[in-house]
């Protein structure tokens, strides 16, 4: 300990001394003696403090040098400004020569360890939760531990991969005791007296002195009680074990938990029996050593590994020195075992509702079924119940919902939402599902839904479904209804009822020849009460035989739709035949090649294909003006639709067609990796024939704010498809560019178009540039980002601006704070929620601003809105950390 | 020109029976759909296999990408994206930390809500066969270099 060389200290940060002993000087002081009784020595003592050495006790400052020891010779140190202020020894280095002048304030400390002033500390209502000498012992506790938690400040599950115990040799390995001396009493009590230190395994234990009775199995440990194990750290003032009935008492204990990882101190510490243990004045934290930045304090805690549960008295909450939050009581579970109480409560303010307070409770029924429920108070409405009972059996997974507000302050009535979700698991292959809700009205979500989460949903879909699938052979029966929730779709565009829809398909493919045999078919009844309805029934058998050789293929397919519509519900002026049958053969080839060759020589060779792909489609032509649209769309035309055997996305409109379609694409691979360095597609559709077949969309074709429909996204007379181009490219290992367009040769035109620049450096920096154009239909800009700023403060936000519209549809920016034990969240919010409905006027819609905040204690609780999630979902790249 | 065909048959010769470790339904039907018109299997059980594929992190997304005037989605993003690695029928990594992402949009009103599920399915199901593609082409780059 100390032998040659001299003292280097200087102050760090927090005003403390951190000496290390590095310069050898000529001349050696004496030893430390470690001693808590020692002398203060005479009025020049040189009141420092020592910074600990790795797995020694040396847990008291330097005040203790002998009388003898002239001041002078432990001079080679930088001199302080000062060192302390209140009650105790101030020194100051002395003028011109290199000595100490130290004077006395108040009561001479005797060389006890007090708890410094912080300067960094700008503002704290509450002194530190660990003192000094505990900060240092927990410094000490943590180089002692086999990894270091802290290393990449996450709250992970375990041990890092790569460690490896040795906890399983704790039965095989010897127990190694050293210690200055010891003695046996009668055969029965083993005394071990300084610098006590007994091994095994991954177990270790250090005390100043130490008392084993064999006869009532216990061992009594005294002063500076150091314990060890690959999952748990220890420190304390004595320690009481009794082995036999894995009893223990200790006093003044600090404790690290190393795979949370949290650490921590108490009073005292009594451990009942393997499962039971309590504590006195408790304090923890997931915070590394010398930071507090959150603590939870409790002047009694209780845990019971048995019932899984741990409750707590008098608990409160510490965030950056402030108190937060109080509970004279509290139970929490220690595992993943469920059990009943009060979840995280949620406020949020907005001018829709007001503030608005929830606080959930949990109730753990029975193992298999339980019941959350959440009342909830938002001051412009009144009191809301609501609540979640799931079930859980060995064939099914039920969960019913229902939320009720019995008196809506602002629209004097009750509003209420209600919904059951249950899957049953009849054989591995044979499921069904239910899912079905209902809301009192279309606002319900606006106004009640979290206002983090976007409402973009104009429908509530319920359904009950049954489906059957083995190789070859799939089944699928639905019954199925939309709820609009959207004041703006009027009724007799409301989407059709599917009461029910049953679908069968077969397909067989035979070893010793190439044919694919396949046969889908379906029947549906479709309802709605203000326009025709009827049943259809459709199926389509099909032969195709895929040929293939080294880098080239051939797919003939030819295919039969029958389709069969019984009418009813006639529309007024509108007049059907009742029975409809259409039967069409399709046809088509789909044909293509992949060259390749290496380019490049060595580390840098790189693959280029070029793909070339043909695809013709034959159908006759049939009048299908009189079918009416059920569940049939136009598909958005791009790259993928050109190899479509339909341009429609339903069984109403087979299209007429005679038409090839030419598409190439080249590809830049790297074979080290395989990953796809540069693509690039162009692919077009020639036509030898009219598309007589459209879609007369009785919505008309454009809604009720003027917005053209994607409906006959192109003309139908011309012999060319809009000519489709994407390509995109890592430009680098975080840059990535990603473009797409169509020319529309009719008009001349570029009628759509998008470019998005992503860079990518996960998982702190994201930026996202993107530039979208429809024509007629968007225009928008849309930049998203996240970037560290300083000191782990990151800036996010994202501004989606619609040029078109000349509005900004969706906009946020805020920051995202990231510590080794917290994180923080806030954003403001800018975002178009609610459309306003006036009688003889265009409906708009109306935008609202709102803060957002969320704070996550790490190995705790979070508290706030879901930020995370929301920016997931609105920041390409992000990832939500674990 | 130094061009030259590609193999159709993805995989390199003594490679007859794969088994996928972790992959969801969907990923495993259209693995089958793909390689039934090679000499290629799916097999049931690692042990069985040449070739072991282990999905991890499979994951199917949908994004909004663009707004109406009103504030209700009319531009989505879907995206599927795995990692997963190569592994001989001994449990050796031959390719570890790969990862696939398919990203397609596509335009909707959403007021036909029934057709817009119908192309999403379909959307869904070419992406599928896109990463099955992609993984299988991955494979045959990674493994003759053995």
């Amino acid at each position: 300990q100390a032998n040659e060389p001299a003292w280097d200290c200087e102050q760090n940060g927090s005003g403390e001394w951190v000496c290390g002993a590095d310069v050898p000087i000529a001349k050696s002081p004496k030893p430390i003696t470690v001693s808590e009784s020692a002398d203060a020595a005479g009025s020049s003592v040189v009141t420092q403090k020592n910074a600990p050495s790795p797995g020694k006790v040396a847990k008291n400052p330097q005040g203790a040098n002998e009388q003898n020891q002239a001041p002078q010779e432990i001079i080679q140190l930088e001199p302080p400004r000062k060192i302390a202020r209140a009650a105790g020894w101030d020194c100051a280095a002395g003028e011109g020569d290199e000595t100490w002048n130290c004077s006395l304030t108040g009561t001479d400390p005797k060389g006890k360890p007090r708890v410094m002033p912080d300067e960094r500390r700008s503002f704290s209502l509450l002194s530190p939760a660990f003192d000094h000498e505990q900060e240092l012992n927990f410094d000490i506790m943590h180089s002692q531990l086999p990894y270091d938690p802290w290393e990449n400040c996450t709250t992970s599950l375990g041990a890092p991969p790569g460690f490896l115990s040795t906890k399983d040799l704790r039965d095989e390995t010897p127990i190694d005791v050293r210690a200055d001396y010891s003695e046996i009493f009668d055969n029965e009590i083993t005394g071990f007296f300084g610098n006590v230190d007994i091994v095994r395994a991954d177990q270790r234990m250090a005390a100043d002195t130490m008392h084993y009775d064999t006869v009532s199995q216990t061992l009594d440990a005294q002063g500076h009680v150091y314990y060890s194990e690959d999952a748990l750290s220890l420190y304390s003032d004595t320690m009481m074990l009794k082995l036999a009935t894995d009893e223990a008492r200790l006093r003044n204990t600090l404790f690290i938990s190393p795979t949370t990882p949290l650490r921590g101190s108490a009073r005292t510490v009594y451990r009942d029996s393997k499962v039971l243990s309590r504590y006195n004045e408790v304090a923890f934290t997931s915070c590394k050593p010398g930071n507090t930045d959150w603590v939870l304090h409790a002047s009694d805690l209780k845990l019971n590994k048995e019932s899984g549960e741990g409750s707590a008295k008098h608990a409160w909450l510490e965030f950056k020195g402030v108190p937060v939050i109080y509970t004279p009581y509290i139970s929490f579970p220690l595992d993943d075992r469920r059990k009943s109480g009060f979840l995280a409560p949620n406020l949020s303010v907005n001018n829709r509702n007001g503030y608005d307070v929830a606080l959930p409770y949990y109730w753990n029924i029975a193992p298999n079924y339980d019941l959350t429920f959440r009342p909830r108070y938002m001051t412009s409405r009144g009191m809301q119940w609501g609540g979640d009972f799931r079930h859980l059996s060995e064939m099914t997974n039920s969960r019913l919902q229902f939320e009720v507000l019995p008196d809506d302050q602002i629209r004097n009535k009750t509003r209420y939402l209600a919904g059951i979700q249950n899957t049953t698991t009849f054989l591995p292959n044979l499921i069904s599902t239910i899912d079905a809700s209902y809301v009192s009205d279309d606002d319900y979500f606006d106004d009640m839904g979290n206002s983090i989460t976007i409402n973009d949903t104009r429908f509530l879909r319920s359904h009950a479904d049954i489906r059957y699938s083995m190789p070859g052979v799939s089944f699928f029966s639905q019954l199925e209804n939309y709820q609009t929730t959207d004041r703006t779709i009027p009724k007799e565009f409301q989407p059709y009822r599917r009461l029910p829809q049953a679908r069968l398909d077969l397909n067989h493919s035979f070893d010793f020849m190439p044919v694919d045999v396949s046969m889908g078919s379906e029947y549906v009844y479709f309802q709605q009460d203000q326009r025709v309805s009827g049943q259809r029934f459709d199926i389509e058998p099909a032969v195709a035989v895929p040929l293939e050789a080294a880098g080239v293929y051939l797919t003939p397919k030819l295919s039969l739709k029958h389709t069969q519509y019984m009418l009813e519900n006639q529309e007024v002026g509108r007049p059907r035949p009742d029975s409809i049958t259409r039967t069409l053969p399709i046809f088509s080839a789909d044909t293509g090649f992949t060259l390749e060759r290496e380019f490049g020589a060595g580390a840098s060779s790189y693959v280029h294909t070029i793909e070339p792909r043909l695809f013709y489609l034959y159908i006759p032509y049939k009048d299908q003006s009189d079918i009416p649209l059920f569940d049939t769309g136009e598909y958005d035309y791009n790259f993928y639709s050109l190899f479509r055997e339909n341009r429609f996305s339903g069984s109403d409109r087979v299209q007429d067609a005679n038409q090839v379609t030419m598409a190439l694409t080249n590809r830049i691979i790297d074979p080290r990796t395989g990953r796809e360095n540069m693509r690039l597609s162009i692919g077009e559709i020639f036509y030898f024939r009219d598309r007589l077949v459209q879609l007369d969309d009785p919505r008309g074709s454009t809604d009720i704010f003027g917005n053209p429909r994607l409906v006959n996204q192109q003309s139908s007379t011309n012999s060319f498809a809009n000519l489709i181009a994407e390509f995109s490219a890592q430009l680098t290992e975080h840059l990535s560019l990603r473009t797409a367009g169509q020319w529309d040769h009719a008009q001349n035109d570029l009628t759509r178009g998008e470019v998005a620049l992503r860079y990518t450096n996960k998982p702190e920096q994201l930026v996202n540039l993107g530039y979208r154009f429809r024509q007629d239909l968007t225009e928008v800009t849309d930049v998203s980002f996240r970037w560290p700023i300083y000191d782990n403060w990151y800036a996010v936000g994202r501004w989606q601006y619609s040029m078109l519209f000349d509005r900004t549809v969706e906009s946020f920016a805020g920051f995202e704070k990231e510590s080794c034990c917290w994180r923080f969240r806030i954003i403001g919010r800018r975002y178009i929620n609610s459309i306003n409905v006036f009688a003889g006027q265009e409906p708009t819609g109306e935008a609202q601003t709102g803060v957002f905040v969320q704070l996550e204690l790490k190995g705790l609780t979070a508290f706030g809105d879901r930020l995370d999630e929301f920016f997931e979902r609105n920041i390409y790249g992000y990832v939500r950390p674990q | 020109c130094g061009y030259r065909l590609q193999g159709t048959v993805d995989l390199p010769d003594n490679i007859n029976k794969v088994y996928l470790q972790g992959a969801s339904g969907s990923l495993r039907d259209h693995f089958t759909r793909t390689l039934r018109s090679s000499p290629v299997r799916i097999v049931e059980s690692a042990g069985q296999a040449e070739l072991v594929i282990n999905t991890l992190n499979e994951k199917l997304d949908r994004r909004v990408l663009s707004l109406s005037s009103i504030g209700k989605a009319n531009e989505f993003e879907l995206n599927y994206k795995l990692e997963y690695e190569l592994l001989d029928n001994q449990g050796a990594v031959l390719a570890r930390n790969q990862s696939v992402e398919i990203i397609r949009e596509y335009y909707n009103d959403q007021e036909a809500v029934i057709a817009q599920a119908n192309e999403e399915k379909v959307i869904i199901n070419e992406m599928y066969k896109q990463a099955v593609r992609s993984i299988l082409d991955l494979a045959r780059t990674q493994l003759h270099k053995y």
